[in-house]
């Protein structure tokens, strides 16, 4: 009797075989990583640009940086060895030296780190997952693969979004041009008129002091017909024309170039909650802006001088008032200065018929967004024919 | 102890151990459990590959795949709220072997859920739940502990979901206990006890864990046990009742002088006369060593070397952090409750709680609900039951494209938009309908056959196919706010942050 089913052993040696095979790759993939490739090529190009290089001190393995206090770990010195060096400048990624080496003075890895300023997913050890171009990880590296999908011209430097969460309580910081540009325009526009931006500011829209923290999920894409489905492209068509993407919405077109939409979209999305990080990562010693002189007398004047009813109105969004010194930060409408020769002049009625019947924009405005009642109504009539008579007593004096 | 002689400790532990007489021998055989595993002999038909297809076997190497792969991933497993998603990261980039043994990790306990199903759907179109001939033969306790396998293998596989702590694991756990809340009265406290609190946190991680590495696989450890050992209990596979009713229709032959093993020994007698197929019946039946040894081994084998194929090739999924303040859409519970999920959408009540209730009940009592004593361990198709399971196949179909039909083309709450009771659209919708209709298959097919066994056999079939639709409509038809999307049809968009 035959003690063993010849067909079975076969069975069992075609399984055996199968079951080393796929050890095979799985030992293949463990065995040689992609960084032993980095490592290598590094070595014979220290050796080839320098004399007295020792290869002992070159490190090996998976190299990392824990930054205990920053709750990071970041692998991207196994690949990228050359950052500290002097002299690879020249040398293609990932071996190069890290181009800014001011920067780097004030900045040292050791410390830093390279995702806090790079984005990207630190403690992965292969090119696409560390990068972050991968399916679930948000925070891609910000270079310029990622910035001419908005810009392929002249790629804006996303990265600076990253610098910004440590330096956002600065006026301006030295190399992060197009985040200064859109803290000048944020200033310029008064923005927090409306907005709480750093905890201050007004309520009319929506508080702004961590809009970086909100998740795509959290912006409503519905009126959105850009290229890019992303939160910077909300943002940059956003700025370009608010009514468009939200419907009913209060802000007005402030008609941004898109270098100024970029630079305030890149602003709001720095906007994060920092207050894991450290004090002593963070410069600015104050959660505000230091205002200039200027800047507090032109506060003063908005809250107690005689235009301070068409701030607490929100009027001067649109109308600056010469007369009391108002500026609007978008001049849509005409100064309010002159209303009553404007309202003959296109309307042919009084300022008193006007207010109390206004006619086009107007008529939209003051029914549903600036709801004024009877005394308030004669209250502006009687403040603007007094700024009427201040800037025609100017213009005589001038005379 | 004049019986044996005195070993040494070295003795003890190297077992160089060798009798010195027969009866040393033979104790030293019987006492020996290795060589008890398995019967003596076995008949060629319980081994046959196209018979048990083994997935019992598969269903345990999957489970000792499963505790090895666990046992070294709890060396580099952190189970915190902020350190879990971070330690997987580590496994899959830096620990060595890391992302092998996760992706072993998880293939296998899909695999595991997957031939749990197909081991119950073999037994269950066998007939072999039911009661053999020999002595203390009690298949259909045999089949329950099955069940409770079954239930075990769901939730070690669903507390196990949750470890990683991303994106998928966060809001498959809050579908899964949302769903527990939906039970009557007591909802919310089972909810509570689940969660660990009001909130899914700390509290329910640790809770999973304890669950996922210590209570459940030791429940399945010793109730896998136990239900093994019932094999032999109950007279072996159910294929050999056929020849065991075979066997006592026969004349015994006459008793010859022979020596056997028996509990005090060797001892010598005449042949004992049983009713046993495989002693009785020799050209039917082969030693178990080395015919099902071998076969054991190659199935143990092969069910590794899947294993290590499919973690070679298939990556396992790791999304983002788990973030409470952003819902994914669509948020999807595990794979094998999608069909649960897709019935849910009509009904919490019915889909989340009375259904997979009834089901399970149900499927525990198959046995008494089913007392005919024919074709035991005879595959439905080479018996007149294959018509009906036919009919029963066919008219789940036709039950679950309606129920689907309906839920996707009038939901209920357009077909009656006047009434607001909750009450009302629990009882009246797509789940209860097909609840109904399976229902009444039992009947319908009792009445014409009258057979138990036709009729449940009946009802199994379209169990079957509901259950793979439903699962197949949860997994692949379900797009963002659980709308209707057919294959060829894409999904919208997901926006991202650059």
């Amino acid at each position: 009797m035959k003690l063993i089913n010849k067909n079975d052993v076969r069975i069992l040696l075609f399984f055996a075989v199968a079951y080393a095979l796929a050890f095979f790759p799985i030992f293949g993939k463990i065995a040689s990583p992609e960084w032993k490739y980095y490592q290598s090529e590094f070595r014979a190009i220290a050796t080839e640009n320098f004399d007295d290089v020792d290869l002992d001190t070159i490190p090996t393995g998976v190299q990392q940086i824990w930054l205990k206090e920053l709750g990071e770990v970041d692998r991207c010195m196994t690949c990228h060895q050359g950052v500290n060096w002097k002299g690879l400048e020249n040398i293609e990624q990932p071996w190069t030296t890290h181009p800014d080496p001011e920067l780097m003075k004030h900045h040292p890895v050791d410390e830093y780190g390279c995702v806090s300023c790079h984005g990207g997913q630190g403690l992965a050890v292969t090119q696409f997952a560390a990068h972050g171009f991968v399916k679930h990880w948000e925070e891609p590296i910000l270079s310029d693969i990622i910035a001419a999908d908005y810009d392929p011209r002249t790629p804006p430097s996303l990265h600076e979004i990253n610098c910004n969460q440590c330096h956002r309580h600065e006026r301006s910081t030295k190399g992060m041009d197009l985040i200064n540009h859109g803290k000048a325009l944020v200033r310029d526009k008064r923005c927090n008129v409306c907005h709480i931006i750093n905890g201050e500011g007004g309520r009319m829209g929506p508080n702004l002091t961590f809009e970086g923290e909100k998740s795509a999920e959290e912006y409503d894409f519905t009126n959105f017909t850009g290229q890019q489905l992303s939160i910077l492209s909300w943002h940059i068509s956003h700025f370009k024309s608010p009514p468009t993407l939200v419907t009913n919405s209060f802000m007005p077109e402030m008609n941004f170039q898109t270098r100024d939409a970029i630079a305030l979209s890149m602003l709001v999305m720095s906007w994060k909650d920092n207050s894991e990080i450290p004090r002593e990562y963070i410069p600015g010693i104050d959660l505000r802006e230091v205002q200039t002189p200027e800047e507090i007398e032109q506060d003063r004047i908005m809250r107690e001088g005689g235009g301070a009813f068409f701030v607490e109105h929100n009027c001067f969004v649109c109308h600056s008032i010469k007369a009391y010194q108002l500026k609007s930060p978008t001049d849509k409408g005409p100064d309010l200065s002159l209303a009553p020769d404007d309202v003959r002049a296109r309307f042919s009625l009084t300022l008193e018929e006007f207010i109390f019947a206004p006619t086009g924009t107007m008529k939209i405005i003051l029914e549903s967004q600036i709801l004024l009642s009877k005394e308030e109504k004669w209250e502006a009539i009687e403040k603007i024919n007094t700024a009427y008579d201040i800037v025609k007593n100017r213009e005589k004096e001038e005379l | 102890m004049a019986l044996l002689p005195k070993k040494t400790l070295l003795d003890k532990l190297l077992w160089s151990w060798k009798p010195e007489s027969d009866r040393e021998a033979g104790h030293a055989i019987v006492s020996n459990f290795l060589l008890h595993w398995f019967p003596n002999r076995v008949l060629l038909k319980s081994i046959a590959y196209n018979y048990s297809f083994y997935l019992g076997t598969i269903c345990f190497t999957l489970f000792m795949i499963l505790s090895v792969t666990g046992a070294i991933l709890m060396f580099f497993y952190t189970p915190s709220v902020e350190r879990a998603y971070w330690s997987i990261k580590d496994i899959d980039f830096v620990v060595s072997f890391g992302w092998f043994l996760r992706r072993s990790h998880r293939v296998s306990a899909h695999l595991m859920v997957i031939a749990v199903f197909l081991h119950m759907f073999r037994v269950f179109l066998t007939g072999a739940y039911k009661r053999g001939t020999s002595a203390g033969s009690s298949r259909e306790f045999n089949w329950i502990l099955g069940v409770v396998l079954f239930v075990l293998t769901l939730m070690l596989s669903f507390t196990g979901y949750l470890l990683p702590w991303d994106q998928l694991a966060y809001w498959a756990i809050t579908v899964g206990t949302n769903i527990a809340a939906s039970v009557p009265l007591i909802g919310n406290q089972i909810r509570y006890l689940m969660v660990g609190g009001n909130e899914i946190g700390q509290n329910t991680l640790i809770r999973f864990y304890v669950l996922h590495i210590v209570v459940l696989p030791a429940m399945l450890l010793a109730v896998s046990i136990w239900h093994m050992w019932r094999i032999r209990k109950d007279g072996g596979l159910a294929i050999s009742e056929q020849e065991r009713a075979r066997v006592k229709e026969m004349k015994p032959s006459q008793p010859t002088k022979t020596k056997t093993y028996s509990l005090m020994g060797v001892s010598s007698g005449t042949t004992v006369q049983v009713f046993d197929p495989t002693t009785v019946n020799e050209e039917k039946s082969v030693p178990s060593s080395p015919n099902l040894v071998i076969r054991i081994l190659l199935i143990v084998l092969a069910t590794c070397a899947v294993t290590a194929i499919l973690s070679a090739i298939f990556q396992a999924p790791l999304e983002e952090a788990a973030n409470p303040r952003v819902t994914p859409n669509p948020a999807k519970a595990p794979w094998y409750f999608l069909g649960l999920q897709e019935l849910v959408g009509y009904s919490a009540l019915i889909g989340g709680v009375i259904l997979p209730g009834v089901v399970v009940t149900w499927l525990g009592l198959i046995p008494f609900i089913d007392r005919e004593k024919k074709d035991i361990g005879v595959w439905f198709f080479r018996t007149p039951e294959l018509k009906w399971a036919i009919f029963g196949g066919l008219y789940g179909l036709i039950a679950t494209v309606a129920a689907l039909l309906l839920g996707v083309l009038a939901p209920m709450r357009s077909l009656f938009p006047t009434i607001e009771s909750q009450i009302f659209f629990d009882l009246v919708n797509p789940a209860t309908l097909l609840f109904v209709l399976v229902v009444a298959l039992y009947f319908i097919v009792w009445k014409l056959s009258s057979s138990s066994r036709y009729a449940t056999s009946a009802t199994f079939c379209a169990f079957i196919i509901c259950f793979i639709l439903l699962t197949y409509t949860g997994m692949a038809l379900r797009g963002p706010n659980w709308d209707f999307f057919w294959p060829w049809q894409a999904w919208p968009q997901h926006p991202i942050p650059f």
